[in-house]
């Protein structure tokens, strides 16, 4: 297991991943106060020109709070999409490359192999989450006020990071079933706006992983009491994805063409 | 150490495997040789436990392969036909990430000395993206012999290398083979076979058409071939009476050119002349060569 992590750490920096990502999300966290302060409101200057400084504030929530859900929104639609498309190859090029081949003949067991990708990308991808979401933060502070404590925002990034382990285990279970990269990518895609988009029609967010990120969006000082159940679902979809990836890798064949 | 028996596997509808069955016995080293697509990669993948039989048995180090919950429970060293690696690890790197799983961990001496077997050590910290088709077939060899297993599946082991590399896989073999192992290795060449191996297996179109130890091949099979070039065509009716003739086991024709194998070589020049004479046929050439693997392997391909 030891050695399989070191695998998956030096693919992250050699393959670039781990900074890929990183400045990705770093950027939407930037650019989401930026756009609330500086973009947003000139373009609305230019669209509707003699329009009042208070009704801009009134379209626009141009707050830190504001900035934040922004923020917070952007690693939904645009992180998703960066996410799954940069991790896409994690398993289903693996299989597609026969580079499990080897791995398997001098005794690699796939609970290892498929542990090792969620446990460091996992780790990374909660890691990157709280680090942004606490630069957005403190950028959107800056730039606004400061008008969050800075206890829910480190717990929203936790969300978020959980929101995304979920998305992880979502890809590598794509790439285990349809072992291409980029189908792998998209069908994850699917899978996670998916599930949003259920959770708030069918109003069964707090049972969905998709309940994970609302709750982060809303930056509350108490947080939902159902929280820990959704964190418990969520962890509870990870691990079933987990296991229904190495069934499928079980049954599967190697090295053939 | 290897028993198949009636061994099929089909893909979707292409039927590429259709009743193998072949024995590699303990300590031999068996050529295992076939054109291109008659089915040895499959069936040394099965064997390696990567992939499974259709129908048929494969008893392997004394495991039924398709009962296997792990490939590595079968405890050999598999080359795969093309092996693949990381390309951005190194090749020690490799190496070590391969050799330390189970519970044998490989030190960083013995993963000198297998790099130096294979002489990669100069390049043992570059990335195995940058390496040549050679290097790379260099440390799959590597990678086989890790885990210093009895027995050996290695899938054309000396493709890509250079000659002086290509003599150090045979060598490589049969200190193998001094050691006690078992090893099965396709290959296209062979004169590598004639050179190492003791038993030798064909496969044609996904059947084994001849196993039999190299001595005996050599012994029975290696008889002389006559080439005999006539100054016109041979009449069907010459063919015809050339082929009834008692002491022709085979003839082949290409116009003016005859090619004949006998089953009792006595006298046998005599009485080819004497046809000849008698049927008042002008010979320009005569000559008697030794036929070589590659003769027996390309009669044995084509179908007799
Ligand atoms: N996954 C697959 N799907 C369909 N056909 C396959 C598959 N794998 C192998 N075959 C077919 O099975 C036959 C045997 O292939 P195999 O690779 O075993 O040949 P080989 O004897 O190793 O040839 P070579 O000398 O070129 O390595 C070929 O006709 C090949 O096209
Ligand atoms: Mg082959």
């Amino acid at each position: 297991m030891k050695r399989d992590i070191m695998k998956e750490v030096r693919y992250g920096l050699r393959n670039s991943r781990f900074l890929i990502l990183f400045v990705s999300i770093l950027f939407l966290a930037i650019s989401a106060p930026v756009m609330n302060k500086v973009f947003l409101p000139m373009l609305m200057k230019n669209q509707l020109p003699g329009i009042t400084a208070e009704t801009l504030a009134q379209m626009l929530d141009m707050t830190q709070l504001g900035s934040m859900r922004g923020y917070m929104g952007d690693v939904f639609e645009i992180g998703t999409i960066i996410i799954a498309f940069t991790l896409c190859g994690l398993l289903a090029q693996e299989i597609r490359d026969d580079t499990l081949v080897l791995p398997l003949c001098s005794g690699k067991r796939f609970p290892a192999i498929v542990g090792s990708k969620l446990l460091v990308f996992g780790f990374f991808l909660v890691l990157t989450s709280v680090i942004a979401t606490l630069i957005n933060y403190l950028y959107a502070g800056v730039l606004f006020s400061f008008d969050v404590g800075v206890g829910p925002v480190l717990r929203s990034g936790l969300l978020l990071g959980f929101h995304l382990l979920f998305l992880l285990s979502a890809l590598v279970f794509w790439g285990a079933v349809i072992r291409k990269p980029i189908a792998a990518g998209l069908l994850t895609c699917a899978t996670v706006y998916g599930t949003h988009i259920a959770g708030s029609l069918l109003k069964i967010d707090s049972y969905l992983p998709s309940g994970l990120f609302r709750e982060a969006q809303y930056f509350s000082v108490v947080p939902a009491s159902s929280i820990l159940q959704t964190l418990a679902i969520t962890i509870g979809f990870v691990f079933l994805l987990y296991g229904l990836t190495l069934l499928r890798l079980q049954g599967l064949e190697w090295n053939e063409r | 150490m290897i028993r198949v028996t009636n061994l099929h596997k089909k893909f979707n509808t292409y039927h590429a495997l259709k009743g193998i069955n072949m024995t590699v016995k303990k300590g031999e080293i068996y050529g295992f040789i076939g054109r291109n697509g008659a089915g040895k990669s499959t069936t040394m993948n099965i064997l390696a436990g990567l992939s499974r039989p259709t129908e048929g048995q494969c008893i392997v180090n004394g495991k039924d392969v398709s009962k296997l919950r792990h490939p590595s429970e079968l405890a050999i060293g598999y080359l795969p036909e093309d092996p693949k690696f990381y390309a951005w690890m190194t090749a020690r790197e490799t190496l070590d990430y391969l050799g330390n799983s189970g519970d044998n961990p490989m030190t960083k001496e013995a993963i000198n000395d297998i790099l130096d077997w294979v002489s990669l050590n100069k390049d043992a910290d570059r990335r195995v993206g940058g390496y040549s088709r050679g290097m790379r077939q260099r440390l799959g060899i590597a990678t086989a012999l890790i885990k210093d297993p009895e027995l050996l599946i290695l899938d054309e082991p000396s493709s890509a290398l250079d000659p002086e590399g290509r003599s150090d896989v045979l060598r490589l073999i049969t200190e193998l083979k001094q050691m006690g192992k078992t090893i099965l290795f396709s290959t296209h060449i062979l004169s590598d076979v004639e050179r190492v191996c003791d038993t030798v297996g064909i496969i044609v179109d996904g059947r084994l058409t001849m196993q039999r130890p190299l001595a005996k091949v050599k012994r029975e099979m290696i008889v002389p071939v006559y080439d005999i070039v006539l100054e016109e065509p041979p009449n069907p009716w010459l063919l015809e009476a050339l082929r009834k003739h008692p002491k022709i086991s085979h003839l082949s024709s290409k116009e003016t050119v005859l090619s004949v194998t006998t089953s009792e070589p006595e006298h046998f020049s005599l009485e080819l002349m004497t046809f000849f004479a008698s049927h008042r046929m002008e010979v320009s050439s005569f000559s008697r060569r030794k036929p070589d693997l590659e003769d027996i392997f390309l009669k044995e391909v084509n179908g007799k």
